[in-house]
């Protein structure tokens, strides 16, 4: 059921790209990019929040006021603001673009697990930080959202009393409320950096930019929208008063929503439910590869004889997963003879994919399933080297 | 295959060349008269532009793949 | 069917390489590896278009191919997210070494087509093979 379902939804996601390709030339679909679109956005709102930061005053009186002074007196800072804002939420649409892509389209399991789980908390902590800026506006809506959160996290059984000081910066909203808050959306900014190490460190050559034209087309549709639809605060927060409402961004306040409607603690558990939930998917269908219709290859071998530490393969592992090891012995083949290096494949990264194989001048690797010798059979059968062709 | 519509594409692109010609006044326009929202409105408009202009320039083949 | 056999010496022989995640193969191929239709046509699943060797095209137009070719995902889409480009730069490679080596470079082709475009495929293999009859296939 579940697997046919995926599948269905590879079928269509691969459909959409075909409609994609027929408008734009290959290249430039933005579907194939959407982890650099992330990045992108990623850059921009660091670059943005920069300039913000230079203005900002994380105290309880100063923060709305610093705010308004960036967006009312200073020479494009609503734009930048805007920018900041609405970067964001390209963000988090482009970050789950590219969850749900890899996902569909099978990119997530086996040797990419350590991909997905980066990703994972790529997510999460991206989140967190969307919300944390929320708050640093100081306005109605900060003030609703850290009571909301504050009665989330209170309701956490044994630690709830303890995260909610973390939260706050003390017991109680209080002079070093905001400099918390501060550090609680940058702090997770920069880890972000820490966690795109480990989501690259397996990936040769990682695209992490789209294509130029979508860095001109998403620069332009931010400055766009942040002139057309300009950021604005809602009324400064009062201390002691309780708003009600407030203006939903959907991108990053959703759990709110449903803490107004249920209680915050539900809300709460369902974002850590998605989130383990999110965690485990790789390791949720657990079938064999040939029971989903593929063959399964097995992993590159090096063929220790051969091999004469060119590194053409190591170059062209697209997971890094070949490495070059100073030669224990020589080699056998008159090329290997003398050679300096040896290359070894890292089982947990390699995704059999023979890539390799097709790198190597010197049959020093095999995908254990489909042998050289074999395809060349195949081949010369094909090419009827047996029977004459007609010319 | 698209012989025929290269020109045309082509013809598109410079008619929205000028476009973001026009906005560059509209940019010069802005600082200086303080409308700065629509001073970065057109910026971004600009933008936009010439992200369509790359698009057209590519489908016409007069750039090739990277 | 039945005027098969003497189209079939006609037609230049072509072998081509084509990537599990590309084109459905449901159905598309005999046991023999030959393509369902076009029995002077032979093609080889691979796991990626990147496990192809430069070697193994030679090999082919060695054994009395006319032509050979690799069919990857469209660029950008790879499985294994490099597998295309790296396939198609080698090919480049391919080709230059072939025309040094006065053979016809356009003896050897690269295409890129997703799941959904079996069509389209199976039409730029017929375009290939119409090309190198054109061209005197051999040689
Ligand atoms: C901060 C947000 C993120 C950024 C900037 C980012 C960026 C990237 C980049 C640049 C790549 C390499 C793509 C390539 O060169 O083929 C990549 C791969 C990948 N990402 Fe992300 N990513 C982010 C979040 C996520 C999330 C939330 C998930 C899913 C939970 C995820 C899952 C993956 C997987 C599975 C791959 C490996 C794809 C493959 O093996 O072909 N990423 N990411
Ligand atoms: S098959 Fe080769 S290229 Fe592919 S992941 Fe394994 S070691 Fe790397
Ligand atoms: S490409 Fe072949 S010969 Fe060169 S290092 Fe890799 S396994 Fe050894």
């Amino acid at each position: 059921m579940y697997r046919r379902l995926l599948l269905a939804l590879q079928s269509a996601t691969l459909r959409l790209d075909t409609w994609v390709n027929r408008v734009l030339p290959q290249d430039f679909n933005p579907l194939y990019y959407t982890g650099g679109l992330a990045n992108l956005f990623l850059t921009i709102l660091v670059v943005s929040g920069i300039l913000i930061f230079l203005y900002y005053e994380p105290s309880l009186e100063g923060a709305y006021a610093s705010v308004e002074f960036l967006t009312h007196h200073v020479p494009y800072g609503v734009v930048f603001r805007g920018i900041h804002r609405y970067a964001a939420d390209a963000y988090l649409v482009a970050i789950l673009l590219h969850l749900f892509r890899n996902w569909f389209t099978d990119r997530y399991r086996e040797a990419r697990d350590s991909q997905w789980l980066s990703g994972m908390f790529l997510l999460v902590v991206s989140g967190f930080a969307g919300f944390t800026g929320y708050l640093l506006v100081w306005d109605e809506r900060s003030q609703l959202l850290t009571s909301l959160t504050t009665q989330a996290l209170r309701s956490v059984p044994l630690i709830g009393g303890w995260l909610e000081r973390v939260f706050l910066g003390g017991p109680g909203v209080s002079d070093t409320t905001l400099p918390r808050f501060l550090f609680l959306h940058i702090g997770p900014a920069m880890t972000l950096y820490v966690l795109l190490w480990w989501h690259y460190v397996r990936l040769r050559h990682p695209k992490i930019w789209p294509p130029a034209v979508w860095v001109l087309f998403s620069l332009g549709l931010l400055f766009i929208l942040a002139s057309a639809l300009p950021a604005a605060s809602g009324p400064p927060a009062q201390p002691g008063a309780s708003p009600e409402g407030f203006q939903v961004d959907w991108f990053f306040l959703w759990p709110y929503v449903l803490a107004r409607w249920t209680a915050p603690g539900w809300a709460l558990a369902l974002v850590v439910a998605l989130v383990v939930y999110g965690m485990v998917i790789p390791y949720t269908l657990r079938e064999t590869p040939e029971q989903r219709g593929l063959r399964a290859l097995g992993q590159a071998v090096v063929v220790e004889e051969n091999c004469t530490g060119c590194e053409l393969c190591y170059y062209d592992c697209p997971y890094n997963a070949i490495y070059m090891v100073p030669s224990p012995y020589p080699g056998k083949s008159r090329a290997a003879a003398n050679r300096k290096l040896l290359a070894v494949v890292v089982d947990s990264r390699c995704v059999e994919c023979g890539i390799c194989i097709g790198a190597c001048p010197f049959e020093a690797l095999e995908l254990p399933r489909m042998l050289d010798k074999d395809v060349q059979q195949r081949i010369r059968r094909g090419a009827g080297a047996a029977a004459p062709v007609a010319s | 295959m698209t012989e025929d519509r290269s020109s045309w594409y082509v013809a598109l692109a410079g008619f929205l060349a000028v476009l973001a010609l026009a906005c560059v006044a509209l940019m010069v326009y802005g600082e200086w008269f303080d409308r700065r929202l629509v001073a970065s409105g057109a910026m971004g408009v600009l933008l936009v532009l010439y992200a369509a202009i790359v698009v057209l320039f590519r489908k016409a083949r007069l750039t090739a793949e990277e | 069917m039945a005027a098969a056999p003497e189209r079939m010496e006609t037609q230049p022989r072509v072998v081509g390489f084509l990537c599990d995640w590309a084109v459905r193969s449901e159905g598309l191929l005999n046991p023999d590896d030959t393509v369902v239709g076009m029995p002077h046509v032979t093609v080889i699943r691979v796991p990626c278009s990147g496990f192809v060797k430069p070697g193994w095209l030679e090999l082919a137009l060695r054994s009395g191919a006319a032509g050979a070719f690799v069919c990857g995902c469209p660029m950008g889409d790879c499985l294994n997210r490099e597998g295309n480009w790296i396939m198609e730069d080698r090919i480049d490679q391919l080709r230059k070494r072939l025309s040094r080596q006065k053979v016809d470079p356009e003896r050897i082709a690269f295409f890129a087509y997703g799941l959904h475009e079996r069509e389209q495929f199976l039409q730029a293999v017929a375009d290939f093979v119409d090309r190198l009859r054109g061209s005197g296939g051999k040689q």
